[in-house]
């Protein structure tokens, strides 16, 4: 059955946000599986789109009220069977207004689609993550709020499609901002921070935190510790991680010369993703890390913080760029 | 000013064993949302109410929410609720919102749901804004001021107007310890049952096709070929030698070192910003 497609996209200088290439592939596949048909409303930068689309929207950043009028009436004239959104916090708010105003159902945190004897099925993450739920989607359109870690890749040359732009429902946005500061790594609160970039004994000193605090600073995080680090007095104990010191939630924990204890690891396990840099393969805490490097962090962390600062270099100048050409 | 916390209980197999015979207890993103709410009410009075949308065996876990300091709870409930979806749910959580609230608390997302949409369809029923990733919460005059987490390192406040739905950032729960006389005081409280008056639309449910295994862990090891000498380890561990836990040992990437392979990872995960 040809399944009639919306994908809503996010945009930014550096082109589709990661979130929203999940919510584009997933809603790629869809339609080659299903022999259907898409269309794409991209909310940013007008970019190259991997995939066919039939017509392709345009509207420049919008809030998420202008945003659900937007699409509300898109989704009224185009007879769609998914409307697929990237789970980033516009697309979350975006997909919770429009459940309301347009009666669809909401498949949330999807991984992937799937169409089975003419029905089209979701799977997502249950029972805290144990387990993935598969759901049979039977109403005639469902919302997915699409997972960025979906599978479903989009595949192709990106090309740019011929935009229409279109104008937002004027909406002005209620909040006033009042005050925006950048933290400094010693400023920001490990409760707070997104990015925790933690040592161990085997920084050595406290000199290898002045390093911890650089690369968190370019990650926009802050420095924490396992209790050898505190105890030997590198940093102070309110950086500690672990049962006799903090817990964090962050997205991205990098445990540098920490062994992995359970009263270390008891602190950090909440993290979405944990990257060690170990010089022990058999260290503990590759055990509960997405990504381990073996090897010394005196020469890992110099050489990352340069490539990271390279990075950086190189995103401002395209931002620069598209504000120049915007 | 009358605050409202949504919360949300969670099964607990480590509590089913306790000598309270208790088998859940509020969600971690509850109790966040929760102490932002008590923050406000130290700092500006009025009262905070738990409201929330769930079957009996919740209220053992909402009293919990009562110890800690809320002044009155809500639980609504009907069982085809249990198959209703998100924008069902906003109604009937919409309903049992105390008309003179001027904010409502929210969870950054439910540990099931990974999402927080649910503060969204809510803000959208009752009409209000919404703001998310708020960290901390201060009353102005006659506004609130809201601190947000905007990411890398950046934090943002905002003077937000009431009636406003606020959503607590992801951190860490607080941890609250109330005095046993209180705790066995929110035991014998009862908790507002409030009759659901709604049909929930057969097109909002999903039927449950069944469980699979959970999606593997995103996993890479980076590391030099332990069979080679240690001078070529260290030319390998320099130039991005990398081998699977069986051993197999890749290619030396040639475009950069196992740092650069990191920073690529951390780029794929959108962690870092992509490079050239
Ligand atoms: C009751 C109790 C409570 C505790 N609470 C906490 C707590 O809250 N938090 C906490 O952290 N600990 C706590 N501990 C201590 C905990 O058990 C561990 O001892 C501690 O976490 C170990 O710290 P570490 O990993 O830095 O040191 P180690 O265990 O010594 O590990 C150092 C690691 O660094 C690696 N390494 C060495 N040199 C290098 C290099 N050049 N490059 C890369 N890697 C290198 C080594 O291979 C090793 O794995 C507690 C202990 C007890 C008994």
């Amino acid at each position: 059955m040809g399944r009639r497609v919306l994908a809503v996209v996010e945009t930014g200088p550096g082109g589709v946000e990661r979130r929203s290439a999940a919510a584009l592939g997933v809603a790629q596949r869809t339609i080659t599986e299903s022999r259907g048909e898409g269309d794409v409303l991209v909310v940013g930068p007008a970019v190259a789109l991997t995939g066919r689309w039939a017509q392709a929207w345009h509207v420049p950043a919008a809030d998420a009220v202008a945003l659900a009028g937007t699409v509300t009436s898109l989704a009224e004239a185009g007879a769609y069977n998914l409307i697929a959104i990237g789970d980033t916090p516009l697309g979350r708010e975006l997909a919770g207004r429009l459940a309301v105003r347009t009666g669809f159902p909401i498949a949330t945190s999807v991984l992937g689609l799937r169409e089975r004897d003419g029905v089209l099925q979701a799977s997502r993450p249950a029972l805290a993550g144990t387990r993935t739920a598969t759901l049979a989607l039977r109403a005639p359109t469902t919302i997915a709020l699409v997972n960025a870690e979906a599978a479903g890749d989009a595949t192709g040359t990106p090309a740019l499609p011929e935009f229409t732009g279109l104008a937002p429902v004027a909406s002005a946005s209620p909040f006033a901002l009042v005050q925006e500061s950048r933290l400094s790594p010693w400023e920001m609160d490990l409760a707070e921070a997104d990015v925790v970039v933690a040592g161990g004994r085997g920084l050595g000193s406290r000199e290898g935190f002045d390093l911890l605090a650089e690369l968190a600073g370019l990650l926009g995080g802050t420095v924490g510790a396992s209790r050898v680090a505190v105890d030997n007095g590198w940093i102070p104990s309110a950086r500690q991680v672990g049962l006799t010191g903090r817990t964090v939630t962050p997205a991205l924990y990098i445990a540098c010369g920490i062994s992995g204890a359970i009263h270390h690891t008891l602190g950090m396990r909440g993290a979405s993703f944990i990257v060690a840099i170990n010089s022990d393969a058999r260290a503990p805490i590759f055990k509960i890390a997405n990504v381990s490097l073996v090897g010394d962090v005196h020469e890992i962390l110099p050489a990352l913080i340069a490539d990271l600062r390279g990075r950086r270099s190189s995103s401002d100048r395209r931002a620069a760029v598209a504000g120049a050409a915007g | 000013m009358k605050s409202v916390v949504l919360l949300r209980a969670v099964a607990d197999p480590e509590l089913a064993q306790g000598v309270w015979g208790d088998t859940c207890r509020l969600d971690e993103p509850s109790v966040v949302a929760l102490s932002l709410a008590l923050s406000l009410r130290r700092a500006a009075g009025g009262q905070v109410h738990g409201v929330a949308v769930g079957p009996p065996e919740w209220d053992v876990a909402l009293r919990e929410a009562r110890a800690m300091g809320v002044d009155g709870l809500t639980r609504a409930w009907w069982d085809d609720l249990a198959e209703a979806g998100i924008a069902a749910t906003a109604r009937v959580l919409a309903e049992a919102i105390p008309a003179d609230a001027g904010v409502v608390f929210a969870g950054s997302a439910a540990s099931d749901h990974g999402s927080g949409v649910l503060a969204a369809a809510l803000a959208e029923v009752l009409g209000w804004p919404l703001l998310q990733d708020v960290t901390a919460i201060e009353a102005g005059e006659g506004h609130l001021l809201a601190q947000v987490r905007a990411g890398g390192g950046v934090r943002q406040v905002y003077r937000a107007p009431t009636p406003v739905v606020l959503v607590a950032a992801r951190m860490p729960a607080p941890l609250f310890y109330p005095r046993l006389a209180t705790r066995l005081a929110a035991r014998r409280e009862t908790v507002a049952a409030r009759a659901v008056a709604h049909e929930v639309a057969p097109g909002e449910r999903f039927e449950l096709v069944g469980y699979g295994p959970a999606r593997p862990l995103t996993r890479q090891l980076l590391k030099p070929s332990a069979a080679a000498k240690p001078s070529e380890r260290l030319r390998q561990l320099m130039s991005g030698g990398m081998g699977g836990r069986g051993g197999k040992t890749l290619e030396a990437a040639p475009e950069g070192g196992i740092a650069r392979q990191l920073a690529d990872l951390l780029a794929k995960e959108g962690l870092v910003p992509a490079g050239e």
